[in-house]
């Protein structure tokens, strides 16, 4: 045949058939021996050798999904979301406090750091110690330096925009170990102080910004107003030493600055190979120790300290914060999963008669429980499918979310994660099948078919359920009370109910860079920066006043609805007053803030310029009187800034020469009282980031776009940020009250949604055990609303104490005792009004019963 | 042609290299200037120092065995070039010229 087919179709098609119809003939050979084995094979299911679990178990898991698809439905939401947040926090956790360094030989990828023993900080600027680390250390084979930088790159696309910009050594390139995709990396020779200005730029910049031009390499773009040859682009996802887009060449001389001066500096190294990191630990201790004694003004409080290069990044606080979690986590899935098993105790005790057939037929308790697992294992798998997709997404989501996400954080499911999510499915069988399974099988099972028929069984659910419903309760009250007070702070939190047309104003954060320049005096280049802040202030103020519609312009270090410092303080002669419980928000702002703003003076007076110039004056908001000073006139009041711990922080006492009401801030969702502010005059010298604040009430919609442009006009090298109107910073604002609120509110309705579900299987189960004394009572007359009593009344008990309990810790605790409660009691009416609902359908059957119906089947 | 020009310490360092024998890199430099001037140096400034007179062609450099044996790590060892002597030559006499006659009349000064 194959010569005949080769004649016809030719050599190579004829081998290609031959091998499809051999693959064809071994498949059918196969099904039709799989066939011929399941006919005389003998009774009982059919081992499947490759699973650890018979096929037929698996058919009847599947099969009781399709049975009770109210169970199915609750028990696989509550598995898929247990099993997704469980999966998807862990996984990041992980990413982010153990993350693979993608690099070669990442395990010898390690940064030196000087820690400052008295502050336990860092110090970052350590040009001096960086160049005698780099040739000194017999351990480190390779040590760079970068510094972390924004720059405003023009391409072909967009104008000015800031990117975010390494610093560093060339030799950081040998550590990342990655070519370039166009052109080349950065070189020693780049270094040399007359060398022409290059940078390499990220595949991120080099799409978004020079629409990928494949000619790119050798063209002179614009960097902070300076031209700069490129001389390179990176492959895609390249953002080494951490989140860079851009990287420029190091050129620090350590000659040009004081030691202990110089720009904030990290460090990149590996060591070399087979040596541990405690050899280089001791070489730095070494040097330490020298560097204490030669330059004890500088190094005194210096210990230098290596490690693993991401380690200087993870807070060991918040690896603490992130185990927490994700213990409370495991938690969450404990508790989903023991309301998954009381459903599916209910369930298997209504299957009881089936159960001690099957016993009496001969299958062992070991057997029937194994048949209990099998089926919760088949559903825990279906919810464990749904929960991965759900955490897949919300990773997604949040990485999304994070451009600035380091290089070697990088989220998503991986092997461990889904080995993770199999280690959960099986503990969930195992609590949700096996041990209901075990209570349900437990002694005298055999009896079971003596005493009962019909599927009533004689055991009941156990003291375990009825903790488990006043627990759920407890929370379910704990976290409505908290969705609707947040949810009535974020429906006051809304433009109308401020004294702020959001709409009107358009801002822009400007920034020039802090670091002092090779070979300047560090006072000098300070009071030169502040002679160039202030002209730029000036310029910009000029300029954008004449864009039209533009009322007016003013400056603020932290305008409305963005980050303000929040910090603690105390008032002079009056100790009692203060910094334990009143967080205060600072800002400073320029004398026109306050008429750009429509603030109503209420006492004193606003800034002048001998303010700017003294520097000690503040003016308050009411809040501030009210929470600072017990509602007393706060004019000619002294304070000052404290820490914590009730330490002064400068010592320099502020005194009150004006007070405006609180024109923007609202209630605390989560405090109930409004945050005081204290305006400082703002100072050009003390500042190199500002937001300019313009206000249009008929403004064109380009105003955001020229005020980037204005603002690089004025000042190339000016970092332009968060360009665009106030109502944006207001919406981010309520956004992450919404984000609050959506949490809280998920996690009441999933709390109530599994404890509804444990009411309505106790009650349901009730109905199932009781219903041969149904019967008897409504013969004798009972009325029906005394059995309903009987039926709902063990629950409603439970819910009683649950909500008590909710109620007494909400007024309990002092932590939230500003918290808006007055929906407390329509909380608590919602969660029993609820609960009792849920009782409404098993009750009803349970009321339908008929006494013939019952003692028929009892018979 | 640019006329190169040394610093003080550059002449320093170019002077301390030319007094070691042997592979001479950034510590025993550094040790030489502080033993023959009398004053603490910093090590960071002779290395950017070593590697600003290299980029001038006063000095040429390779990279040494592992010192210290094995583990250790190979240095970055320096030689003067005709080049550096020379202008070491030159700053000396430049400075020689600038002094003669001056000590008669700085004696009051002393």
């Amino acid at each position: 045949v194959f010569a005949r087919v080769a004649r016809e179709r030719g050599p190579l098609r004829a081998r290609l058939w031959y091998r499809c119809e051999a693959v064809a003939f071994a498949t059918r050979f196969l099904i039709e021996r799989s066939r011929i084995t399941r006919m005389t094979a003998p009774s009982g299911p059919l081992p499947i050798a490759w699973l650890p679990v018979p096929w037929l178990d698996i058919k009847l898991g599947f099969r009781m999904l399709v049975k009770y698809p109210g169970l199915t439905t609750v028990g696989c939401m509550a598995l898929a979301i247990g099993v997704g947040v469980a999966v998807g926090v862990s996984s990041l956790v992980h990413d982010v406090m153990n993350p693979t360094l993608d690099l070669p030989y990442a395990d010898r990828v390690i940064t030196i750091v000087n820690v400052d023993v008295e502050t336990s900080s860092q110090e970052d600027r350590i040009l001096d110690d960086f160049v005698e680390w780099r040739e000194e250390l017999d351990a480190v084979e390779v040590l760079a330096a970068f510094r972390s930088t924004t720059r405003n790159v023009t391409g072909d696309v967009g104008g000015g925009e800031p990117v975010r910009t390494a610093v560093l050594n060339a030799s950081a390139f040998e550590i990342a170990g990655e070519r370039a995709v166009l052109g080349r990396t950065l070189v020693e020779s780049d270094e040399r102080p007359d060398a022409p200005r290059v940078a390499v730029i990220g595949h991120a910049t080099w799409t978004a910004r020079f629409a990928a031009d494949p000619e790119v390499i050798g063209r002179v773009v614009q960097v902070d107003g300076e031209p700069v040859t490129v001389v390179g682009v990176m492959p895609e996802g390249f953002r080494f030493p951490s989140a860079y887009e851009l990287w420029e060449p190091f050129r620090y001389n350590p000659l040009d600055y004081d030691r202990g001066e110089g720009p904030s500096l990290r460090l990149i190294g590996r060591l070399q190979p087979g040596v541990p990191l405690e050899s280089a630990q001791a070489e730095v201790d070494a040097m330490g120790r020298r560097a204490a004694a030669a330059y004890p003004q500088t190094h005194a409080r210096l210990r230098p300290r290596v490690m693993p290069y991401v380690r200087q990044f993870t807070d060991p606080d918040e690896i603490l914060l992130a185990y927490g979690i994700q213990t409370s986590l495991a938690f969450l899935l404990l508790i989903v999963c023991a309301n998954v098993g009381l459903l599916i105790l209910a369930r298997t005790l209504a299957r009881a008669g089936e159960l001690a057939i099957r016993n009496a037929m001969g299958a062992s308790r070991r057997r029937i429980i194994g048949q209990l697992f099998v089926e919760t294992l088949v559903l825990s798998s279906v919810a464990a499918g749904l929960g991965l997709f759900l955490a897949g997404r919300g990773i997604t989501g949040f990485a999304a979310m994070s451009p600035t996400m380091p290089f070697w954080i990088q989220p998503g499911l991986d092997t461990g994660d889904f080995l993770f999510a199999g280690l959960l499915v099986l503990a969930s069988a195992f609590v949700a099948g096996v041990v209901p399974g075990l209570r349900a099988t437990g002694r005298g099972l055999a009896a079971e078919l003596q005493r009962t028929s019909g599927g009533i069984a004689g055991r009941g659910f156990g003291a375990g359920s009825h903790t488990l419903v006043v627990t759920q309760v407890f929370f379910s009250v704990c976290l409505l009370a908290g969705a609707v007070a947040i949810a009535e702070a974020t429906a006051r939190f809304r433009p109308e109910t401020i004294d702020l047309p959001v709409d009107e104003y358009f801002m822009a954060r400007l920034g020039l860079d802090p670091e002092v320049p090779a070979g300047q005096e560090a006072e000098a280049y300070r009071s030169e920066l502040a002679r160039r802040v202030a002209d730029i202030q000036q310029e910009v103020e000029r300029r954008v006043l004449d864009e039209p519609g533009v009322v007016s312009v003013t400056f603020a270090s932290s305008p409305p609805f963005t980050d303000h410092a929040a910090r603690f303080m105390e008032v002079d002669g009056d100790p009692s007053a203060g910094f334990q419980d009143v967080v205060v928000r600072g800002t400073e702002v320029a004398p026109t803030f306050f008429d750009a703003f429509d603030a109503v003076l209420i006492g004193g007076r606003g800034f002048v310029s001998s303010d700017v110039e003294e520097g000690n004056a503040i003016v308050v908001t009411e809040a501030f009187a009210r929470r600072m000073l017990g509602g007393r006139d706060p004019i000619g009041e002294r304070v000052r800034y404290v820490n914590r711990a009730g330490a002064p922080v400068t010592g320099d006492w502020h005194q009150v020469v004006g007070v405006v009401t609180d024109m923007w801030t609202l209630p605390d969702p989560l405090g109930g009282e409004r945050d005081p502010v204290v305006y400082h005059p703002l100072r050009p010298g003390e500042v190199s980031t500002f937001g300019v604040v313009a206000r249009a009430p008929n403004a064109p919609g380009a105003l955001p776009g020229r005020l980037r442009v204005i603002a690089l006009e004025v000042e190339p090298t000016l970092m332009v940020t968060s360009v665009g109107g106030m109502r944006d910073h207001f919406d981010e604002e309520q956004r992450e009250v919404t984000l609050i609120l959506w949490a809280v509110t998920a996690g009441f309705a999933a709390v109530l949604a599994l404890s509804l579900a444990g009411i309505y299987a106790i009650v349901s189960f009730t109905v199932t055990q009781r219903r041969r004394e149904i019967g008897i009572r409504t013969a004798l007359g009972s009325q029906r609303w005394r059995i309903a009593r009987t039926l709902v009344s063990r629950v409603m008990v439970d819910v009683a104490i649950g909500v008590a309990l909710a109620w007494g810790l909400l007024a309990a605790i002092p932590g939230i005792e500003g918290m808006d409660f007055r929906y407390l009691p329509a909380v608590v009416a919602t969660v029993v009004l609820t609960g009792l609902a849920t009782c409404l359908v098993p009750t009803a059957r349970g009321m339908k019963i008929r006494p013939a119906d019952a003692l028929r089947a009892e018979g | 042609v640019t006329h190169k020009t040394l610093g003080e310490f550059e002449q320093l360092v170019l002077l301390a290299i030319l007094h070691l024998d042997g592979d001479v890199y950034g510590v025993p430099i550094v040790d030489e200037i502080e033993r023959r001037t009398e004053r603490s140096v910093s090590r960071s400034a002779v290395y950017v120092t070593l590697r600003r007179l290299e980029e001038k062609g006063l000095l040429w450099s390779w990279m040494s065995e592992p010192i210290g044996g094995p583990g250790g790590k190979p240095r970055r060892c320096v030689e003067v070039r005709p080049e550096g002597v020379r202008l070491l030559r030159e700053s000396r006499s430049t400075l020689d010229r600038m002094w003669k006659g001056l000590d008669p009349a700085l004696e009051d000064f002393a």
